[in-house]
């Protein structure tokens, strides 16, 4: 993976963003129980189509509600020492996040790292 | 059937367990009330209650798994108790945080003042504090501290060293 992707994390809780103050939170990124944050591969991909994979593949199995996204480059994240690893099982542009450290301690500051970077989108209306 | 205690501002502090029936104890009680009536009037109070209430929603989004669509686990009563108790230790000069539930359960505060200038810290019930934070250009700290009822030190001087002197509310 090329380390200029754009790489987007989909936002499915309203606790995840701030639209005054125009930021990710750091919670957005932590990675889930099985140690993986699930993320899309979105470089040149039209928007309109961002929005409707966040919608069919993120949101509508889970039956949530898509309040937003946060959009970072690949390097961003591989610098701090974490890996994308393409999972296309359920979309050709799926990914997962990996490679966290052990320590939550560590998992929070990886994850405020890239939080802080992070360029919010928010869906929409 | 789960049983759910929410805290409730409108009585938060000011419920009675004294058992006391002399005069002295009445007449105590009559002072902790007035004071506690006269600590909500204040600012600060105000401040507190807000995150108290945010807190208290972050809790009824997230006591059941996969509030955030990616298999997060719930958030426990004792974690949501610990957090009651997180925010209302804070010394009150300090801002109040915004409230960041967890994937993994756990109930973290953020503290944002712009980009490199970001603290997070979460409980999860078991008098731990786990925290990490960008402190200025090319700082960080992270680890965890026991919370013994009192936010400590470590933290405080974190948030302090981050935060406008603008945003202090003291």
């Amino acid at each position: 993976m090329a380390v200029s992707e754009q790489i987007a994390r989909y936002i499915l809780s309203k606790r995840y963003f701030s639209v005054s103050n125009r930021v990710v939170k750091y919670g957005a990124y932590l990675p889930a129980p099985n140690g993986e944050a699930s993320v899309y591969r979105i470089s040149n991909i039209p928007e309109k189509e961002i929005w409707d994979i966040g919608r069919e593949y993120v949101a509508e199995p889970s039956k949530r509600t898509l309040y937003a996204r946060g959009d970072t480059t690949a390097a961003l994240i591989t610098k701090t020492g974490l890996e994308i690893v393409p999972e296309t099982t359920s979309h050709p542009l799926h990914a997962n996040i990996v490679n966290w450290p052990t320590e939550k301690h560590e998992q929070k500051m990886v994850a405020v790292e890239i939080a802080n970077e992070a360029t919010l989108v928010v869906q929409p209306d | 059937m789960t049983a759910v205690a929410i805290y409730d501002r409108s009585t938060f502090l000011t419920r009675s367990y004294s058992t006391g029936s002399s005069e002295a104890s009445k007449n105590l009680q009559k002072l902790y009330v007035a004071t506690v009536v006269s600590l909500r009037k204040s600012v600060t109070w105000n401040y507190l209650g807000n995150a108290l209430d945010a807190l208290r929603e972050t809790y009824e989004e997230c006591y059941k798994g996969n509030w955030d669509g990616y298999g997060a686990l719930p958030v426990s009563q004792a974690t949501y108790n610990e957090a009651v108790r997180f925010l209302s230790a804070l010394p009150s000069w300090l801002p109040i945080p915004e409230i960041v539930p967890e994937p993994s359960g756990d109930i973290g505060f953020e503290w944002n003042f712009g980009k490199n200038r970001v603290l997070a810290a979460s409980v999860n019930g078991t008098n731990r504090i786990t925290y990490a934070g960008l402190l200025g250009t090319g700082n960080k700290a992270h680890g965890t501290e026991i919370f013994d009822g009192s936010i400590p030190q470590a933290l405080v001087d974190h948030i302090s060293r981050i935060c406008p002197k603008s945003a202090k509310t003291g």
